[in-house]
């Protein structure tokens, strides 16, 4: 089976030249269209709060999707046939949690101003100890998901171009591009150059579909060959497939949801009709994307059939070679489909990257350490300190640190610790901020532990028994004694949002 | 001066909606393994599971555009 360099090559190092050039010129347009970005918080992380209905709805797709949809989707649907449809609904779910903590968060982000998650949980609890942990926390769990996405970033390049561009080169020549579109302007370039990334993304997955259903045969071609080599790819779920179905929907649904970069995009919207319209796109977009990119899956089945574990993971590049030797069109099709790829982990790295910095920017430096510095100086720090990071990230992917590495596994299992926090506060005025704290911290601890352990009673998720353990805490912690009158007169004057 | 607030998380219906079609997009109501009759290609199961994901699509886009009204942005003079 050869499946190298049917395409590749010069022209993949033409695309990614391309990309690269055309995501700094977008990061000159957003600053020379607003020259005070660096000036004001606002500004610079939030797009000025303006972010109309496309635009918005962009940076949510970045979020959501990124090139390990397009990459690893279809071999898992490959494996798991039907079974995997779940990946359809569970992007749906993110939007039906949304909206469940959306519109009152959005409400008080515009009343209070706030710019960042941890900024809320300040408001909230007023607590140094409480902000400072969930600060950490979230700081902890974006730099291992941007370690991620650099890693993907290296093996994507080193990937398209063949081995031409080396993974080290392909790393550092799209981090320098990435910095410097966000220090130029901010928000507005991840936003404009998230729109840029998903729409490059979209025409390159829905090329791939209608070449390989032309090329390879429909589902009832895929269908037959399961019918036959393993049936139970097409049959409905047993009861363990429902169990791991259920635990995918409910995961995913709040985990996404709350991601830091993901609740911080709520700020930045111009309106509440803005927000809301972005909200119902992106309700059918799961369709057209992890819809397309499972039916990929199948379509490989009937293309492939009998491919082991290993073999499966190359399913799209497969599928990209073979598509990319039929003509011409399709040849540069599935360049720019790679291109589009790449793109789309560049554009989930930028927006984790400007939480990182906003939340060192605002909530650690602008909060604790010199709250009278001005705006600029703030950005300027968050900008240095985000940099710093970024180089000791890649020295970490470089030279992964054997046994500690699984430090750096860490991403969901922390940062959903900071959901109970996040959520009940908005609701609960009784909340206990003692319990919160106790609750994160545990959680946080018991979900690394068996992390690290490798311990999973029931098979359950080690980030879930930490959310069930912080759950308890806070909610079993507030029950026995509520927060004290004066905090929670105080939690009333911020929930009173209706006024 | 109070104005009408809606909010999905306090509207009961919206709960239902969900909780049903949260059960719906999960297939725990059909025979393990069966998948004949195959629609297109697709077995039966997957097609009913498809088409409970786009009610809940829907369901969402009613929410959001009947049960969603903060008057957040009334301050800024918006509309």
């Amino acid at each position: 089976m050869n499946v190298e360099l049917a395409f590749g090559g010069g022209s993949g190092i033409l695309v990614l030249l391309l990309y690269g050039g055309l995501m700094l010129a977008v990061g000159l347009f957003a600053y020379l269209r607003n020259r005070g970005v660096r000036e004001s918080l606002d500004e610079y992380y939030l797009g000025g709060r303006g972010l109309g209905v496309m635009v918005l709805f962009f940076t949510f797709f970045a979020t959501q999707y990124s090139g390990n949809t397009v990459v690893g989707y279809p071999p898992t649907a490959y494996r798991l046939g039907y079974q995997y449809l779940v990946s359809v609904p569970f992007f749906i779910m993110i939007i039906m949690v949304y909206l469940l903590f959306a519109p009152r968060l959005y409400a008080l982000g515009r009343r209070f101003s706030l710019l960042t998650p941890v900024d809320w949980i300040d408001l909230r609890f007023r607590s140094k100890k409480v902000t400072i942990l969930a600060g950490i926390l979230m700081l902890y769990g974006l730099g291992n998901y941007l370690l991620e996405q650099f890693v993907a970033i290296g093996q994507g390049v080193s990937g398209l171009t063949g081995g031409t561009i080396p993974y080290q080169v392909g790393v550092v020549f799209f981090i320098v591009i990435m910095v410097a579109y966000s220090w130029l302007g901010g928000m507005r370039s991840v936003a404009y150059t998230d729109t840029i990334q998903g729409i490059a993304l979209l025409f390159g997955v829905f090329t791939l579909l209608l070449g390989s259903l032309y090329y390879f045969g429909d589902l009832s071609h895929a269908a037959e060959i399961m019918a036959e080599t393993a049936p139970e790819k097409l049959g409905a779920p047993d009861s363990g497939g429902v169990t791991t179905w259920f635990c995918l929907l409910v995961l995913v649904g709040i985990g996404a949801a709350i991601y830091p970069h993901a609740f911080q995009r709520i700020f930045s919207a111009r309106s509440e009709r803005t927000l809301k319209r972005s909200f119902v796109r992106m309700a059918y977009m799961p369709f057209l994307t992890a819809g397309v990119v499972f039916m990929v899956g199948i379509i490989g089945i009937g293309a492939f059939p009998a491919l082991s574990t290993g073999e499966s993971e190359q399913l799209v590049g497969m599928l990209a070679n073979a598509l990319a030797n039929q003509n011409a069109f399709f040849y540069w099709a599935m360049v720019l489909l790679f291109g589009g790829v790449i793109a789309a982990i560049v554009s989930t790295a930028d927006s984790v990257l400007l939480t990182f910095s906003s939340i060192v920017s605002h909530d650690l430096y602008g909060r604790y350490v010199a709250p009278e510095a001005s705006e600029y100086r703030k950005i300027l720090v968050g900008k240095l300190v985000g940099v710093v990071a970024v180089i000791i990230l890649v020295l970490i992917a470089w030279y992964p640190p054997g046994t500690i590495y699984q430090i750096f596994v860490l991403k969901f299992e922390v940062l959903i610790q900071t959901a109970p926090a996040l959520i009940l506060g908005l609701y609960w005025r009784r909340l206990n901020t003692q319990a919160v704290f106790v609750g994160m911290l545990a959680g946080t601890i018991v979900a690394a532990l068996f992390t690290f352990t490798g311990f999973r009673p029931l098979g359950v998720f080690s980030g879930l028994w930490g959310l069930l353990l912080n759950l308890i805490l806070c909610v079993g912690g507030t029950l026995w004694q509520s927060a004290a009158v004066s905090e929670q007169q105080k939690a009333d004057e911020i929930l009173a949002w209706q006024r | 001066m109070k104005r009408r607030i809606r909010e999905p998380v306090k509207s009961p219906v919206v709960w239902i909606g969900f909780i049903l079609l949260f059960a719906l997009v999960t297939p725990w109501y059909f025979p393990s393994g069966d998948f004949r009759p195959l629609l297109w290609g697709v077995p039966y199961w997957a097609v009913i599971v498809l088409g409970a994901s786009l009610a809940l699509s829907l369901f969402i886009t009613w929410v959001v555009a009947t049960q969603w009204q903060t008057g957040a942005d009334d301050d800024e003079g918006e509309s």
